[in-house]
């Protein structure tokens, strides 16, 4: 196994360091490799005892993980009403007020609204051949990685012990409603053959890349924070 | 808590069984996959251990140690008293459940 894949698995399986097994487990998975075991066999391995943790923590933490789940979806109205207002901005270079064109969009209409009247705002502004829209799309990409962050560091803070579980389940119900989106925008950008909509699937895509690579990043961040609070204690 | 086992708890009971004193995670796995011919995963061996554990039916303890396995220890298992017990009952069910079904012992449907 070359040196960076094992690494990447082992990176992977310290995933797995609050299972009471995680060092027998390693350490017979390192046994394995030295006596020959291929480098498919480890990843297979690998991938499996991080889907049967990740499982099993779900299954132990049911409630913990839905009130996760709730909590971080719960602030994607504010989300979606924050790039609404962003992208609106500064299309129209930041000169109008932008609350006054969606007055009456309401809080639960925004993941329609955002979903429908960003891209419309973004095409409306290509065809005027606004110099803002680079400034646009931009700026919706770093509220999107600011947001899953934000988010991310929020949904672990106020779960310390499963963090890790629920984080990464977050990030996984994001991508599982973004992938369909992806999809059918795809199959209408590949019928209709318009640089609106090709424009329109990649700056969907790149904006929800944003977003679940600051929720992984929010991930990282926390329990590295966690982490190194841990070792201080220790060492006092 | 339930104390009935699973084929795959049955299974790692008896390779503790044939294993005795030797019994932890690599040859406990390599057992399995010897008379299965299934491949197993290492991690599904410790949840495994992990309920048959709950339902003392196991017990573990830790040994040295050692550089062929990255400087971690081997955990060892060994089959209680109470485990034997459910052993021998669940044979004595299975075998009583395959009295009278001798097609399926010649190969028939």
């Amino acid at each position: 196994m070359t040196s960076r894949s094992a690494l990447a698995a082992i990176w992977l399986l310290s995933y797995l360091n609050d299972n009471p097994h995680f060092d027998s487990i390693m350490g017979d998975l390192e046994e394995f490799r030295s006596e020959g075991r291929s480098q498919a066999w480890y990843w297979r391995q690998t991938l499996a005892a991080v889907a049967s943790h990740f499982i099993r923590d779900i299954w132990s933490n049911k409630l913990l993980a839905f009130r996760g789940l709730v909590l971080a979806w719960a602030l994607m109205p504010a989300y979606n009403l924050g790039r609404l207002i962003a992208v609106k901005a500064s299309v129209a270079g930041w000169s109008s007020t932008p609350l006054l064109g969606f007055s009456r969009t309401s809080a639960l209409h925004l993941f329609e609204t955002s979903f429908q009247e960003i891209p419309r705002s973004l095409g409306a502004a290509r065809n005027a051949g606004s110099p803002h829209l680079l400034a646009a799309c931009a700026i919706l990409f770093l509220i999107a990685l600011i947001f899953g962050t934000a988010t991310s560091l929020l949904v672990g803070r106020l779960h310390s012990q499963q963090h890790k579980t629920i984080i990464a389940l977050y990030a996984l119900t994001m991508l599982l409603t973004v992938l369909p989106n992806a999809g059918s925008l795809a199959l209408a950008a590949y019928s209709r053959r318009s640089l609106g909509t090709v424009l329109h699937v990649l700056i969907y895509c790149a904006n929800n890349t944003a977003l679940i690579t600051g929720i992984v990043f929010g991930g990282f961040l926390y329990h590295r924070t966690k982490r190194s609070t841990l070792l201080q204690a220790r060492t006092l | 808590m339930k104390d009935n086992i699973g084929n795959f708890e049955l299974m790692i009971l008896l390779a503790l069984i044939r294993l005795g004193d030797e019994a932890y995670g690599v040859p406990i796995a390599k057992e399995i996959e010897a008379r299965s011919g299934r491949e197993i995963s290492v991690a599904s061996v410790y949840a495994a251990l992990d309920r048959l554990t709950e339902k003392q039916f196991v017990s573990s303890e830790l040994g040295e140690p050692t550089a062929e396995r990255g400087g971690r220890a081997k955990r060892y298992f060994r089959i209680t008293a109470k485990g034997l017990r459910e052993v021998r009952d669940t044979r004595r069910v299975l075998l009583k459940f395959w009295e009278g079904i001798p097609k399926l012992e010649r190969g028939g449907a």
